[in-house]
């Protein structure tokens, strides 16, 4: 089929849609006046019943009357007339058939009244009224019907029954003729105004159609366009969720996040928006951050102001992102650490519409990075410090080895021996000095056992008071149940008595020192405040004084070694630092907690340990160096600390074989017929052949010579670096002679495996 | 089904319809009883006869609805015949009725027409002398008191317009002949058939 151009299809819609409407109107019109000859039949029929009973209500005989027919007549012959009509206007309106039958039963029902009104030539009007109402069916065919019913009973009449229609006996032919030309007379016009009528009815419906028609295209376009704008409108609705589901969540970002969100003019001039994180770190409220407002930059402290906003002038010219590191002054005075990132954003044409971008609150790192840079530092200077402490050891042993066989072989009382006490007690403060920074260095040779921290204390409680003296009261709370820790109990001794000294020290016009002891458990929350624990559980011992306390920068460097507050000559510097070497080489941590004005607060945490703590027993010391005639070899890579060694042993009745390395000492074995060697006392470091090397040979040559390791080095360092094995029997540099005499006897009285 | 129901209804009202006109127009054209009617002007009648004049004598029922279109007939006759005839109408009042029983509409127009007279018939004495029995019914004796014409002057019971009686009463009087001198008259009775008078021997017969 071919398409119809829109120009025809719109005349072919019209055309079909004209003669639709028009059929419906004169399908309407048809209706209308269907009803309205319904009810006209009906008046028609009333107005018979009145006109008989007003003209010809009675019939006469005499004085004798009856009903007139008429009154019979008009009811029933025009009831039926009528009621047909109505019957047919009623159930079948608009038909072809009903309008035909009412335009035959109005020409019946003009001649009944006719009758009944007595043929009063007025009453014949009636037939050309009746052809002017039939007419407003606007179908000539009506007329016709009608005609024809008026044309027939007068052509029937005059031609069979002229007097009852003419009143003459006789009547010309072509009479009816007249009287129906006076009908087609008026016929004509009627039919003229009914094809008139129907024109315009026609009219009215190509005019109602083309109305139809661009108001259904109008309708269609409205259909069309309400469709798009539905869409439109669903589709703006899902892009304002879709935007307002963005923002919820950049919001719950935004206010969720320890970082401040900011956003401001491209001048940076004003904030637009600044996130509630801006209020916890910045220690202002959010509302007076907004507008031109410059409070956010004005708490910039002077020194970096310059530099944020030269960074932040480079963001506004031509750089994307800027990136900068400051300090804040909140309003409580504490400082903050902020890194701070600005981006630009640009609109469609490129140019810069505002600057956004995070700030962070680096404090918390900053402060790590200065401890971990604290803590490093500390690492080195105890390395240091280590290293330094072990070659003195070696020195110092020499030293103080020659000063006691110097004052025993010299007269008591002789100026030399004088000079040499006084060469021994420097010597033996060197001593105290190397053991602290050995100590702090956690190098320390250190006899852990199983102690309890209460019965430790107490049995310091007389020294407590006799350093404190008399301004200062001692107080000791001892838990009962307390735990046992592992420790060296001289070490926690001198630790103890370390603190102890520092607080009498913080209390110069007298105050209280409390020792107390406790179990504690430090659990996972807890463990970031004592990085150097680990969760759990613990017996804690507080020293607590009631000095002057600490500012955060005396506290900060409490554990330096060499820090001290101290007048020159009072204080090493080593005391903290030492107790915090052993505590931490222990297992432990030691935390500060001090207010200026109101003291200050050591706490010492050691592990708690299930063996029942010993008793520490005191050995008794004995002035006398218990001697030997066994044949030891002596192999030191120090001539001095071999010489002293090699005397010591020979005056002590032994038989001693001295290397200054492990090599010769072989060689010295093999080429000398040394004999049987009861014991090797050997350096563990040393050139060319180490100590343990050595001993593992002289133990395949000689299965029952017993091993002396000496080494400036702890136990524990020596075999951690894999040097000697454990349970070897070992002898700390710096020794004394008494220390070695005893440690030979030790050994040498143990039975052989 | 419903269309071929209808066009049997509709056959079945015209029938009614045509049966009902059929009787009333049997009604309307059936003629009231034959009467013969004096060729003389009867010489009992108390009712005058014009001298030199033609005398018409229409006798009417006073409430008959008939004789209105009789009456009308009668306005036109006279208007064309006027001072050329006398005209009475005879109004029959029965016996023992009101005075007023004869004054009614009929009287009033009948008595309106110039020419024409209206008179009542007590116990319709003039009636019998005429040997008339229906109303109507008109008589019109020349001047010599010969009857003319004799019958209705409608076409039909009740029904004005052009009719026989009229025309033949109009050229009676314009030229002295007519083509008829009795017709049927169509109108109500005015005696009880059950009451016949002495002189009702004879009735009209068409």
């Amino acid at each position: 089929m071919q398409a119809l151009s829109p120009d025809l299809k719109q005349d072919e819609v019209v055309t079909r849609r004209t003669a639709v409407l028009f059929r419906e109107q004169l399908s309407v019109n048809h209706k209308r006046t269907d009803r309205m000859f319904g009810w006209l039949m009906v008046i028609q029929w009333l107005a018979g019943i009145v006109a008989a009973l007003w003209i010809s209500p009675k019939a006469w005989e005499g004085q004798y009357s009856h009903t007139h027919i008429h009154v019979w007549a008009a009811i029933f012959l025009g009831g039926i007339i009528s009621g047909f009509h109505v019957f047919m206007a009623a159930t079948r309106p608009g038909s072809v058939l009903t309008r035909h039958v009412i335009a035959v039963g109005q020409m019946l029902s003009c001649g009944l009244l006719i009758h009944l009104t007595g043929g009063r030539i007025e009453s014949h009007f009636q037939y050309f009224g009746a052809l002017a109402f039939l007419s407003f069916y606007r179908d000539w065919r009506v007329l016709v019907t009608a005609s024809v019913v008026a044309a027939t009973d007068h052509f029937v009449r005059g031609m069979f029954w002229p007097q009852s229609i003419f009143g003459v006996l006789v009547a010309s032919w072509w009479r009816w003729i007249e009287h129906v030309g006076w009908v087609l007379f008026e016929d004509t016009f009627l039919v003229l105004a009914i094809r008139q009528s129907v024109r315009e009815m026609r009219d009215v419906a190509e005019r109602q159609a083309k109305l139809e028609f661009v108001h259904g295209t109008v309708e269609r376009t409205v259909d069309e366009r309400t469709v798009e704008l539905r869409n439109e409108i669903a589709e703006r609705k899902r892009t304002e969720e879709q935007l307002r589901e963005s923002e919820g969540k950049f919001r719950q970002l935004a206010e969720n996040i320890n970082d401040v969100f900011w956003m401001t003019s491209p001048d940076l001039q004003e904030v637009l928006y600044v996130s509630p994180a801006y209020e916890r770190v910045w220690g202002r409220p959010v509302a007076k951050a907004y507008g031109k407002s410059h409070e956010w930059s004005d708490a910039i402290i002077p020194e970096d102001r310059d530099r944020v906003f030269a960074s932040f002038g480079r963001l506004m010219e031509d750089e994307a992102s800027a990136s900068v590191e400051f300090q804040i002054s909140r309003p409580n005075g504490e400082v903050r650490w902020i890194h701070s990132r600005g981006f630009q954003v640009r609109d469609a044409a490129g140019k810069v519409i505002r600057l956004t971008g995070i700030a962070s609150d680096t404090t918390a790192r900053k402060q790590f990075e200065a401890q971990l840079f604290q803590s490093q530092k500390l690492e080195t200077v105890g390395r240091l410090s280590g290293g330094i402490a072990h070659e003195f050891n070696s020195i110092l042993t020499a030293i103080l080895g020659q000063c006691e066989m110097l004052l025993a072989d010299l007269p008591s009382g002789s100026p030399s021996a004088k000079s040499a006490t006084e060469i021994r007690q420097a010597a033996g403060r060197a001593a105290t000095l190397t053991r602290q920074l050995l100590a702090y260095g956690r190098k320390q040779f250190l006899k852990p056992e199983t102690l309890d921290l209460n019965k430790v204390i107490a049995g310091m409680e007389g020294v407590f008071h006799h350093l404190m003296g008399g301004e200062v009261t001692t107080q000791i709370v001892s838990s009962l149940n307390l735990q046992a820790v592992k420790a060296d109990a001289g070490q926690i001794e001198q630790v103890i008595m370390n603190m102890a000294i520092n607080a009498r020290d913080a209390m110069p016009n007298g105050g209280r020192l409390t020792l107390e002891t406790a179990n504690v458990s430090i659990d996972e929350e807890s463990v970031g405040r004592y990085p150097e624990l680990k969760a759990g559980k613990y017996v804690m011992l507080a020293i607590t004084d009631t000095g002057a306390g600490m500012s955060e920068q005396v506290k900060a460097r409490l554990f330096e070694p060499f820090f001290t507050t101290k007048v020159v000559g009072e204080g090493t510097g080593l005391g903290l630092s030492s107790c915090d070497g052993i505590i931490k080489q222990s297992g432990g941590h030691i935390s500060v907690y001090s207010e200026r004005g109101r003291g200050t607060t050591f706490k010492i945490y050691l592990p708690q340990v299930e063996q029942q703590a010993k008793t520490p027993i005191k050995s008794p010391s004995s002035l006398a160096l218990p001697r030997g005639i066994e044949t030891i070899l002596l192999v030191e890579d120090d001539p001095a600390l071999r010489e002293m060694a090699e005397t010591l042993l020979t005056r002590l009745g032994y038989k001693v074989w001295a290397a200054p390395n492990g090599v010769e000492a072989l060689s010295l074995k093999q080429q000398r017929n040394v004999g049987h060697i009861d014991l090797l006392f050997t350096d563990v470091v040393m050139p060319h052949m180490s100590g343990k090397e050595l001993a593992d040979r002289v133990r395949l040559l000689y299965p029952h010579t017993k091993i002396l390791f000496t080494s400036a080095y702890t136990e524990n360092a020596n075999i951690h670096q894999g040097i000697l094995d454990k349970g070897v029997a070992l002898l700390q540099k710096p020794y004394t002679p008494s220390a070695l005499a005893k440690k030979l006897r030790e050994l040498l009285d143990q039975p052989v495996l | 089904m419903k269309k071929h129901f209808s066009a049997l209804l509709a056959a079945i009202w015209l029938a009614a319809v045509c049966i009902g006109l059929g009787t009333l127009w049997v009604y309307e054209y059936t003629p009231g009883q034959e009467a013969v009617v004096p060729n003389h002007w009867p010489v009992q009648s108390k009712i005058p006869h014009t001298q030199g004049q033609p005398s018409l004598i229409m006798f009417a029922h006073p409430h008959c609805p008939c004789t209105r279109a009789s009456i009308g007939e009668l306005s036109m006759l006279m208007t064309h015949c006027q001072n050329r005839v006398k005209a009475r109408v005879v109004f029959f009042q029965p016996k023992g009725s009101a005075e007023d029983w004869t004054q009614t509409d009929l009287w009033r127009s009948a008595a309106a027409i110039p020419g024409v007279t209206a008179q009542a018939d007590e116990e319709g004495t003039e009636t019998r002398r005429f040997q008339v029995t229906t109303s109507g019914h008109v008589v019109l004796y020349d001047a010599d008191g010969k009857l003319l014409f004799n019958g209705g002057i409608t076409s039909s019971r009740g029904h004005s317009g052009d009719n026989a009686g009229r025309s033949a009463i109009t050229h009676l009087l314009d030229h002295e002949t007519a083509d008829v001198s009795i017709t049927p008259v169509f109108g109500c009775s005015l005696f009880d058939p059950k009451q016949k008078g002495p002189e009702q021997d004879a009735v009209c017969r068409h």
